[in-house]
């Protein structure tokens, strides 16, 4: 018995054959278990190649990778992550005025000698004394005010909105990349 | 008008993050090509950022002469092509198989046709894992026709290869993933097959 030739399978099974050759085929096939199992396999093998990229996956770090390269960062203003992050800003303003506020209320028994703090100390503390004043004075009803309390001078204020804002472009540049695309 | 063509457009006309759309459509199929081109996940997401950027820029360029997909796919094919050049000292366009013009390649005589009774679901998961293996040669032609659904014609202007060359590769692959499955899930059968045989 003879069989049909391999391409005449494969070309019966993609649909390229003429009507008279897929009758012929078609004919051959009703009495030849070989030849279906043949165009079995045949066809087993279009529907996996078909489906074959579904299983391939792609990481989300290479389309950021691509529109990085592709989008231009030129003309980006130095003010910019200010501008974006002001929410931001204000968010790590309560955050450290809460801590403040909370570091304030334990350390109230201690005698603080300003003699003894280094510089450094001097400066997160009066920056978490200023951030503490800000919350409190936001939430003065809801808060219990406390004797250690005092209102530090404007240039304490100041220096501690300075250092917020320093953090806060260090983190801009270092994390805004990921943190842009996700947005978008 | 496609929805490539819309995106393009948009893209086009300064809407540059529309981008984005277009890479989300084509990442996945781009991938299966650049996998089958390199073997290699890290090579194949390099290449494929290299490509996708080369396509953005090259898109004010773009005629329209053909589909956006042959285009962008025929940019896909080079940079993999030029990046496994790198790599091997060799371009996958210069590996040339004997009877390659157009010849079709016969069954060996020793090889026997399968049983009849192969399940389906077996066929599948065997071929699932042949395909990802095919030979550096034919995986890319075999991806273009049936992954990304090219014509010969298309697969002609992708990869610079004769239309002889396109088909006899096609043909091939398909002849490896046969003799693969009835490796893998004939061989319980050959004993069956060959007193059948000497039976007719």
């Amino acid at each position: 018995m003879t069989h049909l030739m391999p391409n005449e399978i494969v070309e019966y099974a993609d649909g390229s054959l003429s009507e008279t050759a897929r009758n012929e085929v078609e004919h051959h096939l009703t009495g030849c278990a070989k030849c279906r199992a043949e165009l079995t396999i045949q066809q087993q093998i279009v529907v996996a190649a078909r489906r074959s990229h579904l299983n391939v996956t792609v990481s989300p770090a290479l389309r950021i990778r691509i529109m990085d390269a592709v989008l231009p960062v030129t003309g980006r203003s130095f003010w910019n992550p200010l501008v974006n992050n002001l929410g931001n800003v204000f968010a790590m303003m309560l955050v450290l005025g809460i801590l403040g506020y909370f570091l304030n209320v334990s350390s109230s028994s201690a005698q603080k000698d300003s003699a003894s703090l280094t510089f450094l100390d001097q400066a997160v503390s009066k920056s978490f004394e200023s951030f503490s004043l800000f919350i409190t004075t936001l939430t003065a009803r809801y808060l219990p005010k406390t004797e250690q309390m005092t209102g530090p001078s404007l240039p304490t204020i100041f220096a501690g909105v300075v250092l917020s804002l320093i953090l806060l472009f260090v983190a801009d540049r270092m994390f805004s990349r990921q943190i842009r695309h996700k947005i978008r | 008008m496609n929805d490539d063509q819309v995106i393009v457009q948009r893209v086009l006309a300064g809407e540059k993050k529309a981008y984005a759309l277009l890479v989300e459509r084509h990442q996945q199929r781009a991938m299966t090509l650049a996998l089958r081109m390199l073997r290699n996940r890290e090579d194949a997401e390099e290449a494929l950022q290299d490509a996708f950027v080369r396509a953005f820029h090259a898109l004010p360029r773009f005629e329209w002469k053909s589909s956006f997909s042959t285009w962008f796919y025929r940019i896909v094919y080079n940079v993999c092509a030029t990046a496994a050049g790198k790599r091997t000292g060799e371009s996958v366009r210069s590996i040339q198989e004997p009877n390659d013009e157009g010849e079709m390649v016969d069954l060996p005589s020793g090889d026997l046709l399968p049983d009849a009774e192969m399940e389906q679901s077996e066929i599948s998961a065997v071929l699932e894992e042949e395909i990802a293996r095919l030979p550096v040669s034919y995986g890319p032609t075999f991806t273009l026709f049936y992954v990304q659904e090219m014509s010969y014609d298309e697969i002609v202007e992708v990869t610079g290869m004769p239309l002889g060359t396109v088909k006899a590769r096609i043909f091939r692959a398909r002849m490896l993933l046969r003799s693969a499955v009835i490796r893998r899930l004939g061989k319980d059968h050959l004993a069956g097959v060959l007193e059948k045989e000497n039976k007719i």
